[in-house]
């Protein structure tokens, strides 16, 4: 039950009644848009000229379903206090009318609050009217009289047994026509050989998309064209980005790590040496349910599993000249994970002050360039990496994906960076 | 849920030790003296019932999405925003408990709430499901629409099948902001794309557990928050490492966990997403702390854990575990005090560790909670789409 919210300054109402007479059921079935329903004219007997889906004067683009033609009668105002009483939903609901899943009768009004002012009765829906969306106003006639004019509805709601008097009108605002506009910009890593045990891959859409219906629309075939079954970790929340235009996919990991059940009964997802399709359909709608323009399709080969982490000090750094703003390059000695590289990355002065610039990572995720905001000047410089950086395979500078518990110990780095000193001087050239 | 002695009965008693203490006795200063360090021992508790609900304020809950929900004591819903990185704590004021019928059945809950949202269901996601432990109406948290400015709602469903939108304004509320990530100084075009999904919550002894996944590296962040929240500690990141059998270790994302007692100590039972269930005492989550899990139970390829409870039957313990290939199992933990860890490969199919039992007539089941000491709520959906909620008999 949703009980109506009275605003008390319009203590206009005096007594509800109608100033014309209609009844039955369903009267009329509104296939119109919107704004049309709302300009019928005003004819005593249409439902339309009483039920109509009114621009909301508190929300722009909002609207509200009114009931106007409930005129004021004699008799005393009803105070704040009596209107508050009064269970507005008994008298004025609005419906979904269908859903696409079932024709329902036992569906629940829509949420919203009620204002009654100038004899108009105003639903404001909690939630903004939908395109695409039918929706079914019902108002009672008889349960809009009050005659004496304490707040109570003081009439039998069905006194004859028969099915009472109500006003119905249905409104629709057509979806407008299906446009395809978005697409799936890369997939990450774009090299084309990955290890075995590849952790992740990063889907980046040129707008954003509809959550909840990703997985069904990501395929990876074999050599064989046949699907391989269950190869990504699906969890509900779906991992995107603020924006809805990067997913986060992840294999499964439980085919990665060696020792737990899935990879003993099943092996690796990814079987060394042989080569994979993965596909995205078009299917997959955007946030305004849309299908893609077009599927996208990435063919990779796959290499021996890398178990080691990234080493940043065997990196290779091309250093700009001073007074330019030549980009600094890191060649790193294998792919990166593209999210994690253009986050953790960066260069601060000898100082410690961070330099602005912008990032850009290419070559298949093996390198950075930096381009500073201003010309280099002459000084040292230190390349700073946060150890959280991973590579294809979820090896982080910190320590490898899977650690050996006994002895020999791996590295493992407790500090969250990690630099790399360098000089600009005039004596760079690249 | 542990409800510790009423703090506000403290103040009254040390109000009546101060106006004596002009007058008192050596031996009675030092009675004083033990029961003030008994006083601050209760202070001390983690739980202090009375003053939860107390703790929050009236103004508008801001959620900017609602995901995993979790029910502490006195209605209060602990509601995971995963876009904010916040997990606020709402004064649901719903509080009257409920007779015990252990019935309740509504067909098509998605549509119905879809309706009362002014939509349809395709429209619309239902991230979770948490029964309230009072009231016991069931309550979701939902998106509407589903791109990112999908707005989130909760709601109340009640045993007769009716939908009550939570208001979020004017409710008393807290929000407890969790660590963010490190910034994206070099901002691009896409600005920090970096968020860490919570994927599941849970209420104990005065603290709030988070599990949470990044969307960029692969670790496991297990935080623990105290309740009421304060202001600027949100609880410190915790990594987990399972032993992974044998000789190797992995940071590994939990999935859902779930509180439980072994042996009188809080343990939480924890489910990976590479699908081990592995224990470990609560008292190790300690700021920056490696905790390493003890694996107890393998649950094999195709059991990728959604959701799990803990009941009690015939006298014994047993989990109960919601998996993806939609099946429920039920796992036996009487033996979970002795066991040992797992730590050698299972291989052929074979099992290892605690034993347990798929529960085949559960089918397609997405959530569950607790319902009552006989039952459980779940929410099930059908081939056609159609989602219900219904109370089964606990196995």
């Amino acid at each position: 039950m949703i009980r109506g919210s009275v605003i008390p300054a319009c203590a206009v109402a005096i007594t509800f009644g109608l100033a014309f007479g209609c009844g039955g059921n369903i009267q009329l079935f509104a296939a119109a848009p919107l704004s049309d329903a709302a300009n019928q004219p005003s004819e005593l007997g249409d439902p339309t000229s009483i039920i109509r889906l009114a621009p909301d004067s508190d929300r722009p683009g909002g609207r509200v379903f009114e009931v106007s033609g409930v005129v004021a009668q004699a008799g005393a105002p009803f105070s704040a206090e009596q209107l508050k009483g009064i269970d507005w939903s008994r008298i004025f609901a609005v419906y979904v009318a269908s859903s696409s899943l079932s024709e329902r009768q036992d569906l629940p009004p829509i949420a919203g609050s009620y204002l009654f002012e100038a004899g108009i009765l105003k639903f404001k829906p909690r939630f903004p009217v939908e395109k695409g969306v039918r929706y079914r106003a019902v108002f009672f006639p008889k349960r809009a009289r009050f005659p004496n004019g304490d707040g109570q509805d003081k009439n039998e709601e069905n006194p004859s047994g028969n099915s009472e008097e109500s006003i119905t009108a249905e409104f629709l605002t057509p979806l407008p026509p299906s446009v395809r506009s978005a697409f799936v910009e890369n997939v990450f890593p774009t090299v084309d050989v990955l290890p075995e045990n590849q952790l992740k891959f990063y889907l980046y859409f040129s707008a954003p998309m509809s959550r909840g219906q990703g997985y069904t629309h990501i395929h990876l075939f074999g050599e064989d064209g046949k699907s391989v079954d269950l190869p990504f970790l699906e969890i509900d929340e779906e991992l995107w980005d603020p924006k809805g235009t990067r997913l986060t996919l992840f294999f499964d990991p439980g085919r990665i790590k060696r020792g737990v059940r899935p990879r003993e009964e099943l092996g690796p997802t990814l079987r060394v040496g042989e080569r994979y399709t993965f596909v995205i359909d078009s299917n997959w709608q955007d946030a305004n349910g849309n299908p893609l323009i077009r599927e996208y399709r990435k063919v990779f080969r796959v290499g021996e599993a890398d178990y080691d982490s990234p080493s940043p000090k065997d990196w290779k750094l091309e250093l700009p000249a001073e007074e330019t703003q030549e980009p600094l390059v890191v060649r790193f000695n294998e792919s990166l994970d593209i999210a994690l590289a253009s986050r953790l990355i960066w260069v601060e002065t000898s100082d410690n002050q961070y330099l602005s610039g912008s990032i850009d990572i290419a070559d298949g995720e093996r390198q950075w360039r930096f381009v500073p905001t201003r010309n280099w000047t002459p000084g040292d410089y230190h390349l700073i990496v946060g150890t959280v950086l991973e590579d294809l395979a979820g090896n982080s500078v910190a320590r490898p994906f899977e650690v050996d518990a006994f002895p020999p110990v791996q590295q493992r780095i407790e500090q969250e960076t990690v630099s790399r000193s360098f000089q600009i001087s005039g004596r760079n050239n690249r | 849920m542990m409800h510790g002695p009423s703090s506000h009965a403290v103040p009254v008693m040390a109000k009546c030790i101060n106006t004596h203490e002009r007058s008192i006795p050596m031996k009675l200063v030092i009675r004083s003296a033990v029961f003030s360090l008994f006083l601050l021992s209760l202070l001390a508790l983690p739980s202090q019932g009375a003053n939860l609900s107390a703790s929050l304020k009236k103004g508008s809950a801001d959620l900017k999405s609602a995901g995993s929900l979790a029910f502490g004591p006195e209605g209060i819903l602990f509601v995971a925003d995963t876009l904010q990185a916040s997990v606020f704590a709402i004064a649901t004021e719903d509080t009257t408990p409920a007779q015990d019928t252990g019935a309740f059945k509504v067909e098509a809950v998605n549509e119905k709430v879809a309706a009362a949202l002014g939509t349809q269901a395709q429209q619309i996601l239902i991230n979770d499901l948490a029964v309230n432990p009072i009231s016991r109406a069931a309550y979701l948290s939902v998106s509407r629409g589903q791109g990112p400015d999908a707005i989130p709602v909760l709601v109340r469903v009640n045993t007769a099948g009716d939908v009550k939108v939570i208001s979020l304004d004017g409710v008393r509320f807290a929000k407890a902001a969790l660590p963010n990530a490190p910034e994206n100084r070099a901002e691009g075009r896409r600005g920090n794309p970096r968020m860490e999904s919570i994927t599941d919550l849970a209420f104990e002894d005065g603290r709030v557990l988070v599990a949470g996944l990044s969307n960029e590296e692969f670790a496991s962040s297990l935080r623990s928050i105290p309740f009421p929240f304060s202001t600027v500690d949100a609880g410190a990141s915790i990594e987990i490492f399972h032993g992974a059998h044998g000789r190797l270790e992995t940071a590994s994302p939990v999935r859902t966990f779930v509180p439980y007692k072994i042996e009188g100590e809080s343990h939480l039972l924890a489910a990976y997403t590479c699908t081990p269930l592995v224990s470990f005492p609560t008292s190790a989550l300690k700021p920056g702390a490696h905790v390493k899990g003890k694996t107890v139970a393998e649950l094999g390829n195709r059991n990728r854990p959604l959701d799990m409870i803990v009941y009690q039957k015939g006298g014994k313990d047993y989990l109960l575990l919601a998996n993806n290939s939609r099946g429920i199992m039920k796992i036996t933990t009487d033996a979970l005090s002795g066991i040992e860890a797992i730590v050698e490969p299972v291989r052929g199919g074979g099992t290892k560790g605690i034993s347990f039992e798929t529960i085949a007539d559960w089918k397609g089941i997405t959530q569950l909670d607790r319902f009552d000491t006989k039952h459980a709520l779940v929410l099930r959906t059908s081939d056609s789409g159609s989602m219900s909620l219904e109370a089964l008999e606990l196995p």
